[in-house]
């Protein structure tokens, strides 16, 4: 009966996840020069480069001349990858490092909230005086602008994000009264590419101080809280609805089951779902009756996200509305039974909807979700003298899982 | 003071002797009424013997009335009555193919539309019986503090005149048992003895008992019953005996004494019968078949307790519906739906005393009433279930569901 019911509704679907990839005049992943870091956490990236960029400027603040092991390695994290660069160093590059630290804090702190950022979804090709290099990110000193590969970015590690954005940041900073590039000398780094050597010392160092502070620490409830910009939701709820309403002798108190949603965001604000919802009631009547009622549903739904709170590093910023409009077919069955006979109907019904929804993040891509449904749905078991209401309201609640 | 011993000893004896020798009978439900006792389910033959196809059932789930169709086990109506919560007692008018209702809180009246006449006439007690002589118009209640309501129906079954009445005729003369010969009029046994026939159109128009008196043979008729066919004689169940009267004059025709023997059944269905029995093992049936005597049939080793008994001399059969469980309460009256386990039919022809295999009833406490090849049963079920049995070929019929609505 439901594969019977997809079938009829599958083109219907098809037309609405079409009309909803129209509409959307963009994924929500970014193209170049397209997708802008704001600072709101919508896009993808965006919350994790926020929280990078709080990480660099914790640990900046922390910095000052009575500062003591930066840009050192120490002991219990020798041979880890973080210490790669801190450990090549001399003495003396050490103390450059070190002294460009101490001296360059203020004006990284006072840059930083002046920075662009732009997502791309390749690598970038830079010139470089031994050829084109492929590189994770790129820093334009003239614009102030950081381009950054969206996907490269969301793999690392937060230490290595730290790392990765100081790197850029510090192109940006002259030392020595002018910018360093990664294919020149710099100070008491020499060799051809002494510049990328440096920038990868105090973007190492930035990195392990953060360690130091404990500023992984405190940011990391934003970093493991589920982000809503994710496309894909699955959910699962319990749900309900009351049937003191429905016009019969025979009614249900309630109604009680479960519902199974998919739904796909194609843009920021529109998707699209499709739902399937089960639930039942029974009930006991005069001196040996009992009446069981049970609906299936097969639903499809236009979304609207709404994300009314403004701080996406809060649980309350990453939560949203969802305001959906669709129709749902409904199959129903009916059974009383007084122990000498057993009397049973069915009947169907398709009907607009309207539905209210609030996701809730919890950690690692899970949700905590409910809402409401309004729908009009009339059906009648007319030998077991029950007619529906002419409206009903389904509540649910359960857990979602974004991917 | 040995003298003293032997007066008490000879006292006692004299006692014990002069208690043998009176004859006293046992009295059952089914005495001292008009007509029969009140029931919950019609009657499937008219005072003629012919079968209606309509059956009106009292339904005790959903405390409403039900009017069958037997030949389709359709539900022509159901009726909601008055104080549902009373116990409540059905006839059926098929002349005019309405039902009246009956309970402590009063007579309501549903013509073949439906609508309810309520309480055309209130009787001070419950009614406990009622004789009925439809074609004729006129349905007589008995109640039981012995109040009598009379009542003139029309042609649809609507009230005409009402008349409540009670059990005194005349000075220190009052009702003991009566019913309705068909086509003629209410018969009364009295207290002195005699038979009162009573014009009940004229008891209406002047509100006041109109008979003429007949002098019986009999003292104490506790039980009469109209012989079909024979409008000129009822069968009498007086004190020591029965007996067959011709109502012209009161003659004797017939009478058979069972002062030896405790009575087991007294039926007016569908002819007059009376059963008496000497043993457990000894019953003996006495009916009239209108030749102006009274006949036996006697059957020996009969364990079983009869809770009703039928006689249709047409057909040729006695029906008996009896259980083979031991009943300690009094089951005297001919009521089949008092004791409602293990309940069987027994057929046996009058003219052989052939016995045809027993039928088994439906237990679950069903409401039965039994026709002459079939019988009905409502099941206390509360979305409704009832059966037509056959039994001529076994075939059952259903209704169900039809408290749904």
């Amino acid at each position: 009966m439901i594969s019977v019911i997809f079938k009829r509704l599958a083109p219907v679907a098809l037309s609405i996840m079409v009309l909803c990839g129209a509409l959307a005049s963009a994924d929500s992943r970014p193209n170049f020069q397209e997708n802008t870091f704001v600072g709101n956490g919508g896009n993808a990236g965006d919350l994790e480069l926020q929280i990078t960029l709080n990480q660099i400027q914790a640990t900046i603040k922390t910095i000052d001349g009575s500062s003591v092991n930066l840009c050192e390695c120490p002991e219990e994290y020798e041979g880890r990858a973080i210490c790669k660069y801190l450990a090549n160093m001399n003495d003396e590059q050490k103390k450059f490092c070190q002294k460009i630290l101490s001296t360059k804090s203020t004006e990284v702190s006072q840059l930083i909230p002046k920075l662009k950022f732009t997502w791309v979804d390749s690598y970038m090709a830079v010139k470089q005086s031994g050829g084109d290099r492929l590189s994770d990110a790129i820093a334009q000193s003239e614009t102030k602008n950081i381009i950054l590969n969206l996907d490269k970015f969301l793999s690392l590690k937060p230490s290595d994000r730290v790392f990765l954005v100081s790197h850029e940041i510090f192109h940006l900073i002259k030392i020595d009264g002018e910018y360093t590039a990664d294919d020149k000398a710099k100070g008491p780094f020499q060799d051809g590419e002494g510049g990328r050597q440096l920038l990868n010392s105090l973007g190492s160092a930035i990195a392990m101080e953060a360690f130091n502070q404990n500023i992984y620490a405190k940011q990391m409830s934003a970093i493991l809280r589920s982000k809503n910009y994710v496309k894909n939701w699955l959910s699962l709820f319990l749900s309900g609805r009351s049937g003191s309403d429905d016009k019969s002798t025979f009614k249900m108190d309630k109604y009680t089951g479960v519902e199974l949603e998919y739904r796909r965001d194609f843009t920021l604000s529109l998707g699209a779902s499709i739902f399937y919802r089960s639930v039942s009631g029974d009930e006991k009547y005069f001196t040996s009756t009992t009446a069981e009622s049970t609906e299936q549903s097969l639903g499809l739904v236009g979304t609207w996200k709404l994300s009314p709170f403004a701080d996406p590093m809060t649980a309350s910023g990453q939560s949203y509305f969802i305001l959906g409009i669709g129709a749902e077919h409904l199959n129903g069955e009916h059974i009383l039974d007084d122990t000498f006979s057993n009397f049973k109907e069915e009947d169907r019904s398709t009907s607009p909807i309207i539905r209210i929804q609030y996701f809730f993040p919890l950690n690692g891509g899970f949700w905590i979700s409910g809402g409401a449904q309004g729908s009009w749905h009339k059906y009648e078991y007319t030998e077991n003298n029950f007619k529906s209401n002419s409206n009903q309201i389904y509540y649910s609640l359960g857990v979602s899982y974004a991917f | 003071m040995h003298s003293k011993k032997i007066i008490l000893i000879s006292a006692f004896l004299l006692w014990i002797f002069s208690s043998a020798c009176t004859p006293t009978l046992p009295v059952s439900e089914d005495e001292h009424n008009i007509g029969d006792k009140l029931a919950n389910i019609t009657k499937l033959q008219s005072p003629d013997g012919n079968q209606t196809h309509n059956v009106v059932v009292f339904d005790e789930v959903v405390r409403k009335i039900h009017q069958f169709d037997i030949n389709s086990m359709k539900v022509v109506r159901t009726l909601s009555v008055p104080d549902a919560g009373e116990t409540h007692y059905v006839l059926y008018n098929s002349r005019a193919n309405s039902v009246i209702d009956l309970s402590l809180k009063g007579v309501n009246v549903f013509d073949s539309a439906g609508r309810l006449e309520s309480k055309p006439i209130q009787l001070p007690a419950r009614p406990k019986s009622a004789a009925a002589d439809f074609d004729q118009g006129f349905l007589v209640i008995y109640d039981e503090n012995s109040s009598v309501g009379i009542l003139q129906l029309d042609s649809d079954g609507s009230v005409l005149k009402s008349l409540l009445l009670g059990s005194l005729l005349s000075d220190e003369v009052s009702i003991v048992a009566g019913d309705i010969i068909p086509g003629a009029d209410l018969i009364l046994s009295l207290s002195n003895g005699k038979v009162a026939i009573v014009d009940l159109l004229a008891t209406l128009t002047n509100k006041t008992w109109q008979y003429r008196l007949i002098n019986t043979s009999f003292s104490n008729i506790s039980w009469l019953a109209p012989v079909r066919g024979k409008s000129d004689q009822i069968l009498v169940k007086y004190q020591s005996g029965v007996g067959l009267v011709r109502i012209s004059d009161g003659a004797t025709l017939s009478q058979i004494d069972v002062s030896s023997y405790d009575f087991l059944k007294l039926s007016k269905l569908v002819d007059a019968h009376v059963i008496v029995k000497k043993s457990n093992q000894e019953m003996t049936l006495i009916f009239t078949e209108g030749a102006n005597t009274l006949k036996t049939r006697t059957l020996f080793a009969q364990n079983t307790s009869i809770l009703s008994s039928q006689l249709d001399l047409q057909n040729d059969q006695w029906r008996v519906i009896e259980s083979k469980d031991r009943i300690e309460y009094d089951i005297f009256s001919n009521s089949l739906n008092t004791y409602r386990s293990s309940r069987s039919l027994k057929r046996t022809n009058i003219s052989g005393l052939l016995s045809l295999p027993v039928v088994s009833l439906p237990s679950r406490s069903s409401q039965i009433i039994l026709g002459q090849d079939f019988f009905f049963a409502l099941y206390p079920a509360d979305l409704g279930f009832a059966e037509h049995h056959s039994l001529i070929t076994g075939e059952i019929k259903t209704a169900r569901g039809f408290n749904r609505k």
